[in-house]
């Protein structure tokens, strides 16, 4: 195969964050003032290197409303890394970072790498989190915290660089049985979020609201 | 094919969709989300898939009891022969571009149909459009983010975006327990393109109907209650009629869950270009337009072997039915000269030492196709006969009208009422064929007149009644373009058109048994499409044909059909039909 690992990323956050501006900006290096809405999930890959190893990286766009969520947390499982992101000029999108970490939290487990980006940071005059503020509540949570701008493409490589080398040294860290693949590990497939098989309720997103309610 | 329907049958057949029957249908096919245990079992189901015909739907049939199997078969063969019945829909809808005003009004009719004018509807829409909601915020920020690309969207102070927040913002107050999900910003934002000039109220009594009455509202309930259930049948079709691309997706585990969300929940709003969820419907129509075109480049008409798509298109929208002169290359007076040559000629055949006609001095050395001096002869014909019906009714003075409100003076409420059915029906039809003739129809009466008609039936009280009932009879003009599908070899290389100009009225009484429309041909030219002449020479048919036989059997077919309105079909039988009577 052509590279060392492969991880699957999940992008979340509120709806206009910009998830799907940041996965545009990393996988095209393209901006657009007229994306539209995104409608359940869509997926990219993308490789790039890390400290001398080829890292395949598949990564999830979901919608960020939170009527969704029934939709998009099948995605998250077997994630190995989680990336959430909020808008700097959206104090609300900020304050629903504990929420959508709760969220996550039900899905995957404690050792599921994450990253919080505060996107928009080109719009300095807007902004409504300080940058100590957003430092401070990752802090809190104990995951690493980046400043981005999608549109002049600031920083964005390198919240992925981050949030890769971290996936590396843990793989690394858990041994030779890391190499065999992606965690969820075991299927044959390039996608593999959901391991329906595995565990109660794990019929998918969709599956799971049939009989539920 | 049409037994993959079976699935979606029960939803259809339901309309308004029980919930208790949808929930245990949905409990059913959720359970089977995961996938069958073993290759075999498979294979097993996709081979019973391909046995459609005999066995109903393999993996599906065998999780459900035969009673619920009998209940779909019948759900479905209950919806084909409704469909059946309703031959304009299954066979023009589909097969036509309706054009822009058209396709706005059958997309309205079609939603709408029976539903009456609700008195006091918008006064009801500007209330939930104006009262705030928890929604605003996420429905702000997806208005610019819908269908960007389009100009009617563009602007975020635009009428666009205006017209989108308001319908949006009214459906999330009056559907609570929709509210707003994303992926709805999609499809009325459609809604709205394709009925730019409605009032906004229509548009949101359109987007109520096409989530209640067209069974889309519980695709956006919280959890999305009938999104995994399509999407399920989606993979089973997939499954059946793409095994190869099945497996393929199958090896990396990908399901339609992972691509085809988004088709259902924005009825591809999302994923095509506008012009393509528009046109949809017309694929077909551009399929044989083109397939014909292409059959002539290769009978080397001069034409090309190879076009692309878009340059067939072009030429077809060019030199096909949608062909015409500038206007006023053939005036009144040349059509009356041309009369008179015709006339001229009979005359001269009549006599023994007849000969051709003497060729005139070539007065006009510019020459047109024939085909379009007769497309414009009948264009003028029929603006001509309109302008007359709309002064008719002045000349003619209310007298006419008081005549005929006494010979309706006699008759009994029940008359009466059968007049004011025949009425209503009548103007239903009227409004279909505008929209499925939308290059063709040619009304012979006021905009007005017909409005008063309308608000008339509205109306309660003996004085309406009676005035809907002294209407003068409704007329239209079709003004059809028909290409001969004969090859030129078949027609001694001549490929003929048919212009026919269609008179026709609709009796008071129609469409009751008995009284079938009247049909007049106004006007008839078939034309060699390749032919070319001087604007000084006679335009003479190249063929003709009994007019008298065709509209004895148009009659006898309108009267199998009654009491269904039967303009339509017949027509659509005459433009199929009229190169079979042509001597």
């Amino acid at each position: 195969r052509d590279y060392d690992h492969l991880f699957k990323l999940v992008l979340i956050g509120d709806s206009g964050a910009g998830k799907s501006c940041l996965l545009l900006r990393f996988a095209d290096d393209a901006f657009t003032e007229s994306y539209i809405t995104t409608i359940g999930v869509d997926f990219r890959f993308k490789t790039i290197p890390v400290d001398k190893k080829t890292i395949k990286l598949q990564i999830w766009d979901t919608a960020g409303q939170e009527r969704f969520r029934t939709i998009t947390s099948a995605y998250y499982r077997g994630a190995d890394g989680i990336i959430l992101v909020y808008d700097i000029c959206d104090r609300e999108s900020f304050a629903h970072v504990d929420e959508w970490l709760n969220e996550v939290n039900r899905y995957v487990n404690e050792s599921t790498c994450k990253i919080l980006i505060g996107n928009k940071c080109d719009m300095e005059s807007e902004r409504q989190v300080s940058t100590e503020e957003a430092k401070k509540k990752a802090d809190d949570l104990g995951i690493a915290y980046i400043e981005c701008s999608a549109k002049e493409a600031t920083n964005v490589e390198q919240a992925f660089q981050m949030m890769s080398a971290e996936l590396i040294e843990k793989r690394q860290k858990q041994g030779a049985g890391g190499r065999s693949g992606p965690s969820a590990g075991g299927g044959v497939g390039l996608l593999q979020p959901k391991n329906r098989e595995a565990g109660k309720g794990s019929c998918g997103g969709l599956g799971s609201c049939g009989g539920g309610d | 094919m049409p037994h993959s329907w079976t699935l979606g049958g029960e939803d259809y057949q339901v309309g308004g969709s029980s919930s208790s029957t949808s929930g245990r249908r949905q409990a059913a096919c959720s359970g089977l989300l995961r996938r069958p245990e073993s290759d075999e079992t498979l294979r097993d189901s996709t081979q019973s898939w391909n046995r459609l015909p005999q066995t109903a739907t393999g993996s599906l049939a065998s999780s459900l009891t035969l009673a619920e199997l009998q209940e779909c078969l019948r759900a479905s063969s209950q919806w084909h022969s409704r469909l059946r019945r309703c031959s304009l829909l299954e066979s023009e809808l589909w097969k036509r571009d309706l054009g822009h005003r058209g396709r706005g009004i059958a997309w309205r009719a079609v939603l709408l149909e029976g539903l009456g004018h609700q008195a006091g509807a918008s006064h009801e829409y500007e209330t939930f459009c104006q009262t705030p909601c928890p929604y605003d915020a996420v429905i702000r920020r997806d208005l610019g983010r819908t269908l960007p690309h389009e100009e009617l969207f563009k602007d975020p102070q635009g009428k666009g975006q205006t017209a989108l927040f308001r319908i949006l913002r009214a459906l999330a107050v009056h559907l609570w327990d929709i509210g707003y999900v994303q992926s709805l910003n999609f499809v009325i934002a459609t809604l709205i393109a394709v009925l730019p000039d409605e009032d906004e109220a229509v548009v949101f009594r359109c987007a109520q109907a096409l989530l209640y009455r067209h069974s889309l509202a519980d695709f956006y309930k919280p959890r999305f209650p009938k999104l995994g259930v399509t999407v399920w049948q989606f993979d089973r079709i997939v499954e059946a009629f793409l095994p190869d691309v099945y497996t393929a997706l199958e090896v990396h585990g990908i399901t339609a869950e992972y691509y085809a969300m988004q088709w259902f929940l924005t009825l591809f709003a999302c994923d095509l270009p506008q012009s393509d969820v528009f046109n949809m419907a017309c694929m077909q129509s551009e399929k044989k337009h083109v397939s014909r075109w292409k059959d002539q480049g290769k009978k080397g008409q001069g034409g090309p072997n190879k076009l692309s798509h878009k340059e067939l298109l072009a030429k077809w929208t060019r030199d096909g039915s949608k062909f015409g002169p500038p206007k006023k290359v053939w005036t009144s007076a040349d059509r009356d000269r041309n009369r008179q040559s015709c006339g001229r000629f009979k005359e001269d055949e009549a006599r023994p030492d007849a000969g051709v006609i003497e060729e005139e001095d070539e007065t006009n050395d510019m020459l047109f196709k024939a085909s379009d001096l007769a497309h414009a002869r009948m264009a003028e014909l029929a603006e001509e006969m309109q302008i007359q019906a709309l002064q008719g009714p002045d000349d003619a003075g209310d007298g006419g009208e008081a005549d005929d409100v006494d010979t309706c003076a006699g008759a009994s409420p029940e008359e009466l009422q059968t007049l004011v059915d025949c009425r209503r029906s009548q103007l239903e039809e009227l409004e279909m064929l505008e929209a499925m003739f939308p290059d063709e129809f040619r009304p012979l009466y006021a905009s007005t007149g017909v409005d008063e008609l309308r608000a008339s039936l509205e109306a309660k009280g003996a004085e309406a009644l009676r005035s809907v009932a002294a209407h003068p009879p409704l007329e239209l003009l079709l003004q059809m373009t028909v290409p001969d599908e004969r090859s030129p070899d078949e027609t001694g290389g001549k490929q003929l058109i048919a212009f026919i100009l269609l008179h026709i009225v609709f009796p008071p009484m129609y469409p009751t048994p008995g009284t079938p429309p009247e049909f007049h041909f106004e006007d008839v030219m078939i034309a060699d499409a390749n032919d070319e002449i001087g604007l000084d020479k006679v335009l003479w048919p190249e063929v003709n044909f009994d007019v008298n036989l065709l509209i004895t059997e148009m009659q006898q077919m309108a009267a199998d059909i009654q009491p269904d309105p039967c303009v339509h079909a017949v027509v659509s039988w005459m433009s199929e039909n009229v190169f079979s009577h042509a001597q």
